[in-house]
């Protein structure tokens, strides 16, 4: 069974195979070419692509709160390493880091919320084949198909009234100032969950940060916001495409006269205080580069990297590219913000220092991992922008050189066994 | 103090993060938040024993919350640390912290953030009991003012009260001493009364004593006349008559006198008893005048005063009895003795006349028998 969605909807393709309680693969893919596979067998889902990715029930335990980045960190290294033949989860589970039922859940969370994510396409393609339940591996989640498509049809109706006020996810919820302490037992109470969310509201992080950031599922942290929005305590402010970021952050020249250490170790602070550039752009083609952490160094190869990326031929303005792409990482790994796009480059002054005065100690763990990690996609997607502009290979020799001559000159305090010249090209599925 | 609660709002997750596992590594329990708004809607913030928030913050700003929180009923007391960029700290220090009740320079080292934490807690803490000092030294200097106070309000009170309460007793005992003594008075007066009835009366029978004793006397004489010889009529001329007499007079004054007494008084105090006021009055100022004087005029307040009880029921009727009966004696032994002397003196004198009388008649008749005994004799 294959089709259009245009002409029939995921609802009732899942109802059909529900009522026929049926076993096999259903596939659907977008517009965009993105596929998803739903292990389905007597009509109940049990597993799907979604949950199958790398890296996957790892990220979602993070960012459902339930697993600290710096643990899954350490986990992954010792699934590299010593523990190669298990699985994650598995690992967690003996390592008694988290119970099953737990793992268990977050994915049946998941999953639902992906599928009902997927119910509001109105193009793209789906295909059901039949197979042998031997066949969809192993059984991750039970899902039964009817209280999905009940609470899946109960959503679309909210999801319809919520996108009115919040149409994306990079929309920036920002606080009204409107508010005194003393409506806290009317206008401003609040329960726990709307508390949560409200909490994570910054001004500067977007809804997609935000969800993150309240560890919730999506479809309740947009419903809220878009309550919170209705009951004139936020705003929602669309990201201007055009405008260059005017970071509300500390200056170039204020950061370096801030942190002595970094600047008189690198000896570019004062240059960088009459030139007024970023700090992170004083790598200066032929100095020596201190550095905290790999933080410190991927900010130099991204600010490079910008720099290697031809125009688009379309001649449209790449102002804010860096700015959007670092946007969206930081909108993930939510405990990147201490890194700022200033003036078209990334500033990991603040991020640096706060490694440097906690001394890599437990406490900054998890924002070095959520730095690290944010920065690395960094590196990736100006790559792929790279490459699509200018094609694998001079991408790649762009990159590479980089790399070449970033590597030698950098130093770092911490995390020494982060090794850039390494860890890029592999992330990149570069040839060294 | 572990255990004890923070909460820590700063826009960025991850000084939030870090926030949070330095002050949870000293054992304190954290609560974040990116914005002033979510501080302050907080629904237990009333409970945090210490609130660190950033400077700038989306919609209420860190000082705007500050500020806030300190002027609020519920949270006024709970200690502000404001988390300051560092380029901002000598702008801030200038100026005011609007209720903070310090601030923190960003970045924050972890050492520094608990350091300051715990000062500021601390600070707090020491406030705390300096207010609770403050206030039981307020307490107990105002609750010694306030029983000063009252003690003197009460003593004044107790003046003001024991004086009206003299003043009533006083006039109560005045009221009852007055009472008393009315009593006494209308009792004595009823007495004197009742007295000179007696008096009046024993007048009266005086008089009737007087008659009867001259009926009497004729009696006895003519009895004396008719039964006794020569000797008996000397015998009774010489003692019998007078001792006769006085017992007699005794007999009917003890027999007749109380009787008739009794009998005038009951019907004196009838007739008298519709205008006893006016004559009582008169009477008694007469009789206490006489009787009474010491009692009445100058005793009785003075004893009054002292013991009205005592005086009105024991020493006045006393005095007043003993000098009643005494004037009572008097006045009976001025008026009756006379009168008997007078009438003991009138019956001698009838009996020495009717004596003299008989001795003449006796010296005829022995006259008469010794002429006529020889004509006797001569016959015979």
């Amino acid at each position: 069974m294959q089709g259009n969605l245009k002409q029939i909807q995921l609802p009732e393709v899942l109802q059909f195979i529900s009522m026929g309680k049926s076993t096999g693969l259903l596939t659907i893919r977008d517009p965009k070419g993105n596929e998803i596979t739903l292990m389905i067998a007597s009509g109940r889902i049990i597993n799907s692509s979604a949950l199958d990715r790398r890296r996957r029930l790892g990220e979602l335990l993070v960012q459902r709160g339930i697993l600290k980045r710096s643990v899954l960190s350490q986990i992954l290294t010792l699934q590299r390493t010593i523990e190669s033949d298990k699985r994650l989860g598995q690992i967690l589970v003996e390592r008694d880091y988290i119970q099953e039922s737990t793992i268990r859940e977050v994915l049946h969370l998941q999953l639902e919320e992906e599928i009902w994510n997927l119910f509001g396409l109105d193009s793209g393609e789906f295909k059901f084949d039949h197979c042998e339940e031997s066949k969809l591996g192993e059984a991750l989640v039970h899902i039964e198909i009817d209280p999905l498509l009940i609470e899946g049809t109960r959503r679309q109706d909210e999801w319809r009234k919520i996108s009115r006020t919040i149409p994306g996810d990079r929309v920036i919820p920002t606080l009204k100032g409107n508010v005194r302490i003393s409506d806290r037992k009317d206008k401003l109470r609040f329960s726990p969950s709307e508390w949560k969310v409200l909490a994570q509201i910054n001004g500067r992080t977007s809804i997609k940060g935000v969800v993150n950031r309240a560890s919730m599922g999506r479809f309740e942290v947009y419903r809220i916001v878009a309550e919170l929005v209705d009951r004139g305590l936020v705003t929602i402010r669309e990201v201007d495409r055009n405008s260059v970021e005017s970071a509300p952050m500390l200056s170039a020249a204020q950061t370096s006269g801030a942190h002595p250490m970094t600047t008189a170790k690198t000896g570019g602070g004062l240059f960088s205080m009459l030139t007024g550039s970023g700090p992170s752009r004083r790598d200066d083609r032929a100095e020596k580069l201190a550095c905290v952490s790999p933080i410190g160094a991927l900010s130099h190869l991204v600010n490079r990297q910008v720099e290697t990326i031809p125009p688009p031929r379309s001649g449209e303005n790449d102002s804010r590219l860096l700015a959007d792409i670092w946007a969206d990482q930081a909108s993930i790994y939510t405990k990147a913000d201490l890194i700022k796009v200033d003036r078209g480059a990334l500033n990991a002054d603040l991020a640096e220092s706060y490694l440097r005065l906690f001394e890599f100690g437990e406490a900054v763990q998890d924002c070095y991992e959520d730095s690290l990690e944010a920065l690395i996609h960094t590196v990736d997607a100006l790559y792929r922008i790279s490459v699509a502009r200018q094609g694998d290979k001079a991408a790649a020799r762009a990159i590479k050189e980089l790399l070449d001559d970033l590597a030698p000159r950098i130093t770092v305090t911490y995390a020494r066994e982060f090794k850039i010249e390494e860890r890029i090209p592999a992330t990149l599925k570069i040839a060294a | 103090m572990p255990g004890e609660r923070v909460l820590l709002v700063d826009s960025s997750a991850a000084v939030v993060d870090m926030g949070k596992a330095v002050l949870e590594e000293n054992g304190y329990k954290v609560t974040t938040a990116s914005n002033g708004v979510a501080a302050l809607s907080h629904p237990d913030l009333q409970n945090f024993n210490l609130i660190i928030v950033e400077s700038r913050l989306d919609g209420v700003d860190g000082l705007e919350t500050a500020s806030q929180i300190r002027t609020d009923a519920e949270t006024f007391g709970i200690p502000v640390l404001l988390l300051v960029p560092d380029d901002e700290i000598e702008h801030r220090a200038s100026q005011s912290l609007r209720g903070a009740n310090g601030f923190l320079g960003k970045p924050f080292s972890p050492s520094h953030l608990v350091i300051k934490a715990k000062e500021t807690l601390e600070e707090q803490r020491l406030k705390a009991v300096s207010h609770q000092y403050l206030e039981a030294s307020a307490d107990h200097h105002m609750q010694e003012l306030a029983e000063q106070k009252i003690q003197q309000a009460v003593e004044k009170k107790i003046q003001i009260i024991v004086e009206r309460a003299i003043q009533s007793i006083v006039s109560i005992i005045d009221q009852r001493a007055k009472k008393e003594v009315d009593a006494r008075v209308t009792a004595l007066v009823s007495e004197k009364e009742q007295e000179l009835v007696r008096i009046t009366v024993q007048e009266v029978a005086k008089s009737m004593v007087e008659k009867m004793a001259e009926k009497k006397v004729a009696e006895a004489i003519d009895a004396v006349l008719m039964e006794t010889t020569e000797k008996t009529i000397k015998r009774a001329a010489d003692s019998m008559l007078p001792s006769l007499v006085r017992e007699r007079v005794k007999e009917s004054v003890e027999n007749i006198l109380p009787r008739e007494v009794q009998i005038k008084v009951e019907k004196a105090t009838q007739e008298k008893m519709t205008e006893f006021g006016e004559a009582l009055i008169n009477v008694i100022n007469i009789e206490a005048k006489k009787a009474i004087p010491l009692i009445a005029k100058e005793k009785l307040p003075e004893i009054a005063e002292r013991q009205v009880t005592v005086a009105c029921e024991q020493r006045i009727p006393q005095l007043v009895t003993a000098e009643a009966r005494g004037a009572v004696a008097n006045e009976l032994n001025m008026r009756v003795k006379p009168l008997m002397d007078q009438e003991s003196k009138r019956i001698k004198n009838v009996v020495l006349i009717w004596v003299f009388a008989l001795a003449i008649l006796m010296c005829i008749l022995v006259v008469v028998l010794m002429l006529m005994l020889p004509r006797l004799t001569a016959q015979g």
